[in-house]
């Protein structure tokens, strides 16, 4: 079964990340800014040049991107841009999952076991927002994605990546998160999605520690590379 | 099921007392401070608890005998992970009658613990704690016991990175802590999974993973006896 991308996402407002995978300067610019120590106005920084540059369209996430700025304090602006990077992947997860959930590949023990994690990834997704929000940002909007989905395998296969990528991707972030708060709360979604990850090599009978005794990170640009081919 | 560790028996002894009091005199507000982080900023990070990890804030330090500050949480994580290394140990001489996918875990687990060990003591150098005497009381020489106290452990190391990480100073080891808090969690889950095949034990507290303070997970390893 193909999946084209829906209808209603495909009008969705391209969120931040979204747009700084398809515009290099931009991203090299933010990833700069974000492996800076004394990032204290980086927030206000990137999120401005996120809305202008979107100067073609007046699209909802420019004005998304200028009412975050205005409301985020400086120092957690940095903070902000690292829980809407999570909230973009964690969005591309339950866009994918839902579609593994329809697609009806999977039944019984395994079925319910990828319901389970699709609630986890769509609980990740709210709590992300919220923690946007708490913070005095504007959450990003959700992307609009496309994902192969063939044959149980190739999706099992597939979870097993984007659950890998996506822990390996939090990791990447563990050095930036300034607030201690943050961090406790960015981790507390970590682990989970390292559970997924070691769940699925069982299943896909692929290593459940792929990285050895210690796990690795990916940085932003890697990911962000990772994920491309699933932005509609 | 005699040798289970079980987190919700809290037993207030010395150690627990002296975690409450390296709390308070180290308060997360002085730490706040200290990161340089805003007052805003940390303000609104307490609130997003509440949404997130409610009971992170209340995650104590490991008590004043491990050592001071950042010493002191590594010192914590290398008695725990010696307790898991020794018991892992314990269960491969042991030759235990596992399923195929139980030896799998074992072979990992040992593997993964035993290099955890060896990178804690490396990065504590002459402050690291000496390694404990264990008495496991044959829960790593049966292999039901084995299964099932390997399970809590797991999760028990979770719980213990997660709740210490944020108290973390220094970056470098953040990123260690959790580099293997994750490991940690993937050992939980597969086990999770070999115990309940049907799956509620891979993320047993759902799509967020609980903290949890020094002492309570200190209380929980001493209601097991397995330090002696």
């Amino acid at each position: 079964m193909t999946s084209p991308p829906t209808e209603e996402s495909v009008e969705q407002p391209a969120g931040i990340v979204e747009r700084l995978v398809r515009d290099d300067f931009d991203r090299k610019r933010f990833l700069k800014m974000v492996g800076s120590a004394g990032a204290t106005s980086f927030g206000a920084f990137a999120l401005a040049a996120c809305g202008s540059s979107s100067k073609s369209t007046s699209t909802a996430a420019g004005t998304t991107a200028g009412t975050a700025t205005a409301a985020s304090t400086a120092s957690s602006g940095g903070d902000v841009a690292i829980l809407n990077y999570a909230l973009t992947l964690e969005y591309l997860e339950t866009a994918f999952y839902a579609k593994v959930v329809e697609a009806g590949l999977f039944t019984g023990k395994v079925g319910a076991l990828v319901r389970d994690f699709a609630r986890q990834e769509a609980s990740h997704v709210a709590a992300l927002k919220a923690a946007v929000q708490k913070l005095g940002g504007m959450p990003v909007a959700e992307p609009a994605s496309k994902f192969p989905i063939s044959s149980a395998t190739q999706v099992a296969e597939l979870a097993y990546t984007v659950e890998n990528l996506g822990a390996a991707a939090y990791l990447g972030q563990a050095g930036n998160i300034q607030s201690p708060e943050v961090l406790a709360s960015a981790l507390a979604i970590h682990s989970v999605e390292a559970r997924h990850a070691a769940t699925l090599g069982t299943l896909v009978k692929k290593s459940v520690t792929p990285d050895g005794a210690f796990a690795k990170p990916a940085d932003m640009s890697t990911v962000l590379a990772a994920v491309k081919p699933f932005l509609a | 099921m005699t040798y289970t560790i079980n987190l919700d028996e809290i037993d207030v002894d010395g150690a627990v007392s002296e975690a409450a009091h390296e709390v308070s005199g180290d308060t997360r507000l002085g730490f706040i401070k200290k990161a340089g982080i805003a007052g805003g900023a940390a303000m609104s990070g307490g609130a997003l608890l509440s949404v997130l990890a409610p009971s992170a804030l209340a995650a104590g330090r490991p008590p004043s005998k491990f050592g001071r500050g950042d010493i002191g949480i590594l010192n914590y994580a290398l008695t725990l992970e010696y307790l898991e290394a020794a018991f892992y140990n314990g269960a491969t001489a042991a030759n235990l009658p596992l399923t195929a996918q139980g030896q799998a875990f074992l072979k990992v687990v040992t593997k993964d613990e035993n290099a955890h060990v060896a990178f804690l003591k490396k990065a504590l150098g002459s402050k690291a704690v000496a390694e404990p005497k264990f008495d496991f009381k044959g829960a790593n020489t049966s292999a039901e016991m084995f299964m099932t106290t390997a399970q809590v452990l797991e999760n028990t190391g979770v719980h213990a990175y997660s709740g210490q990480a944020p108290n973390i100073k220094n970056v470098a080891y953040v990123k260690a802590a959790l580099s293997i808090l994750t490991i940690e969690a993937r050992h939980a889950s597969v086990i999770g999974l070999l115990n309940e095949p049907a799956g509620n034990d891979i993320a047993p507290d759902g799509p967020f993973d609980t903290p949890l303070s020094a002492a309570k997970v200190l209380a929980a390893v001493k209601g097991t006896g397995f330090i002696l």
